[in-house]
């Protein structure tokens, strides 16, 4: 019998984990569906397409025009599609044009101006002059990205409720024993303290890296089938890398490295949980310290900013802000520079839970 | 020869003092540690499992402070805590199965050694059962299994017959006395008759100390002359039980027969008697109590009159 399966089962039958898994998916496929999929609409030759059909077609004459973006190039698209303005149907405002139209539209005109619809204008003088040389100033490759701002934001969110799952699923890993009265004999076993400590700490690892690889895997997958994989060779196009010194790089390497500090930042949650539960030994206890943790790690970003504009202070308050996944999002000031000292910080952080444990899950 | 020695071991818990310099020496055999209540005998068996740390003394296993034995001494231990807690999702035999894993039994000799456990447990028929199904006895049966799953030097058992009916606790007795043999046994109980027979030494103990210790013959030698039986109508009885600890009463007619535990007859025509383990029990405790009142008047009494 493999002492990482039972601890594996042990996390695993907890009926919270499965109903915490279950909420999360049909949370995020509905919000997916109803606010993205359904909402999409594009107009190719006088005819409007909805849905997954608009999602093609854009992508269709996204191909076309793919490659790296110039100011001319985007005077060539509304050269041939015209400035996607706006339509009204009744109540309802829409935009005109398909996406790739509606992108140089963003780029180039004063689409912004709502007030009267219909009257959408390029911008000229001083107005384009600053956006060529912006266009022109950050090299960046075009492709279709539609939404992928969208599933940035979309796995942020999802990643703080697997946060959550985590701490609520691990915080029983050791304090269970200790409320179940099973504790005694296990640390009376041969095994059951350094081994039975390995085993759980590797069953929590696993379970909380699994779930981010399953959470994460399937909505990255239902975005790829919906919207294909073209937005991942684009650079610099949701803005993100570029404030934090990471213009160069594609969506797919800015996904690689979001999704490893994301693993990181799960493997600390774990970590962080599984030291409050050995050394509180009681479940809730536990719970209500590592979610403090993360409180803490998700106000670093939001509110200490805000509160203190001093840079070096900001730094500080990264470093507190570790239990965040995607901090790259968000901490568009740091960002690149601080990541050194961030994993510096986790590491020691990891080596601190795992000393802890060992401490307090043992007999007298 | 196995040896465990505990040396003056003390444990404090705040001002309380749960187990208080206990000195013994236990090797082969079945020690039965008989006591009230809030005695200090989980306190001692959890300090001999290691889960505690005594704040005073040490326990030597072969010579070896077992504080520092770590998993040496935990592979030769088998213990059933007083408060046994278990897995509802398991099965019986997955159970065994795991802690057998956590013992370090070898994996070949797992299935003789689990067939050996449901023989002696008499828990074959139940063994896929989901232990949330199991009653209290069952489980009591179940913990005793894997306590001996290692096949342990050092067994402890903190009170293994609560929860048992009738039956059971005389099979459990019977399984003790086998397993005595080449191995420390320890088992707590408050109830006398679970040790009587099978204890090769009795260990009394009272607000943690060692009260008396002695094969059961002994422990009864020592209370003989104490112990006396007599007739008297129910008003006095009253007044008897008062006055000293009764170890049996039983109304015969209009009258009430009691068996007294006293230093001196209690009454003119009081017969004394042939003391048995309960009746030494109670000596034992009482004689306790009137040696602390003593050591109270003694320190209140001048200074000249005391020693
Ligand atoms: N963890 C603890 N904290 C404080 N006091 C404790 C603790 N454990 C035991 N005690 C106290 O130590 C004394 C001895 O307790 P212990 O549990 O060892 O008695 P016991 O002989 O096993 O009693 P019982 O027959 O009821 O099981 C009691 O007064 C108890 O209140
Ligand atoms: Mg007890």
């Amino acid at each position: 019998m493999n002492l990482f399966i039972v601890e594996l089962q042990k996390i695993l039958s907890r009926r919270i984990v499965w109903i915490g898994v279950t909420v999360i998916v049909s949370f995020m496929a509905l919000w997916m569906w109803e606010s993205i999929v359904a909402a999409e609409d594009t107009v190719v030759d006088g005819v409007r397409y909805r849905g997954l059909e608009a999602i093609r077609k854009d992508r269709e004459i996204a191909r076309a025009w793919e490659g790296p973006l110039t100011a001319e190039k985007l005077f060539k698209i509304l050269d041939t599609y015209g400035i996607a303005g706006y339509e009204t149907d009744g109540e309802l405002v829409r935009r005109e044009g398909n996406w790739v139209s509606r992108y140089a539209t963003n780029l180039l005109t004063d689409y912004r101006n709502r007030e009267a619809p219909g009257t959408v204008r390029m911008l000229s003088g001083e107005a384009l002059e600053t956006e060529e040389e912006r266009i022109a100033r950050n090299p960046s490759y075009f492709c279709y990205t539609q939404n992928m701002d969208f599933l940035y934001e979309a796995a942020f969110s999802m990643n703080l409720l697997l946060l959550v799952l985590i701490a609520v699923t691990l915080a029983p890993v050791f304090a269970q024993e200790h409320q179940a009265l099973t504790a005694p004999v296990l640390l009376t076993c041969a095994k059951g303290v350094r081994e039975t400590a390995f085993a759980k700490c590797a069953a929590a690892l696993a379970f909380a890296e699994g779930i981010y690889l399953l959470a994460n895997g399937t909505l990255l997958g239902a975005y790829f089938m919906i919207y294909g994989t073209d937005g991942l060779r684009a650079t610099n196009l949701c803005g993100i890398g570029a404030g934090i010194g990471f213009a160069s790089l594609t969506n797919g390497q800015l996904w690689g490295i979001n999704l490893a500090w994301g693993a990181f930042g799960m493997c600390l949650m774990c970590a962080l949980t599984l030291f409050f539960s050995a050394k509180l030994r009681q479940s809730f206890l536990s719970l209500s310290a590592a979610l403090a943790c993360l409180a803490g790690g998700i106000a670093s970003f939001y509110v200490f900013p805000v509160l203190f504009g001093f840079a070096g202070l900001r730094v500080l308050f990264r470093l507190a802000g570790l239990c965040s996944p995607f901090p790259m999002m968000l901490a568009a000031s740091t960002g690149a520079a601080a990541m050194p000292v961030t994993a510096g910080v986790v590491l020691w952080l990891l080596i601190s839970c795992a000393a802890g444990i060992r401490r307090y899950w043992r007999p007298a | 020869m196995l040896e465990l020695k505990l040396d003056r071991v003390t444990k404090r818990f705040g001002t309380k003092i749960a187990v208080d310099a206990f000195d013994h020496v236990l090797s082969e055999g079945v020690y039965g540690l008989l006591g009230a209540n809030g005695a200090g005998k989980t306190t001692l068996m959890r300090m001999l499992c290691s889960l505690l740390s005594p704040d005073g003394g040490e326990i030597r296993f072969q010579g070896e402070r077992i504080g520092e034995m770590g998993a040496r001494y935990r592979r030769i231990l088998g213990y059933l805590p007083q408060e046994f807690g278990f897995y509802p999702e398991f099965t019986a035999e997955r159970y065994l199965t795991y802690l057998a894993r956590l013992k370090a039994v070898p994996p070949r000799l797992l299935p003789e050694k689990l067939d050996e456990i449901w023989e002696l447990t008499g828990l074959a028929d139940v063994r896929k059962q989901k232990l949330r199904s199991f009653s209290g006895g069952m489980l009591r049966r179940l913990g005793i299994g894997q306590a001996v799953l290692n096949d342990p030097d050092v067994l402890i058992l903190d009170e293994p017959t609560s929860g048992l009916d009738p039956k059971e606790r005389i099979r459990f007795r019977n399984i003790i006395s086998s397993l005595g043999k080449d191995r420390i046994v320890l088992l707590s109980t408050h109830i006398v008759q679970d040790v009587e027979f099978i204890a090769d030494e009795i260990l009394l103990l009272k607000d943690g100390r060692l009260k008396a210790s002695g094969t059961p013959a002994e422990v009864m030698q020592k209370a003989r002359g104490h112990v006396w039986k007599c007739l008297v109508d129910e008003g006095w009885a009253g007044r008897l039980e008062e006055r000293w600890p009764v170890s049996n009463l039983k109304t015969v007619g209009d009258q009430v027969c009691l068996r007294i535990v006293s230093a001196e007859k209690p009454v003119p025509d009081a017969a004394a008697c042939e003391p048995n383990l309960e009746d030494a029990y109670l000596f034992f405790m009482q004689e306790a109590e009137n040696g602390r009142e003593k050591q109270g008047i003694a320190q209140n009494a001048p200074a000249g009159r005391r020693g």
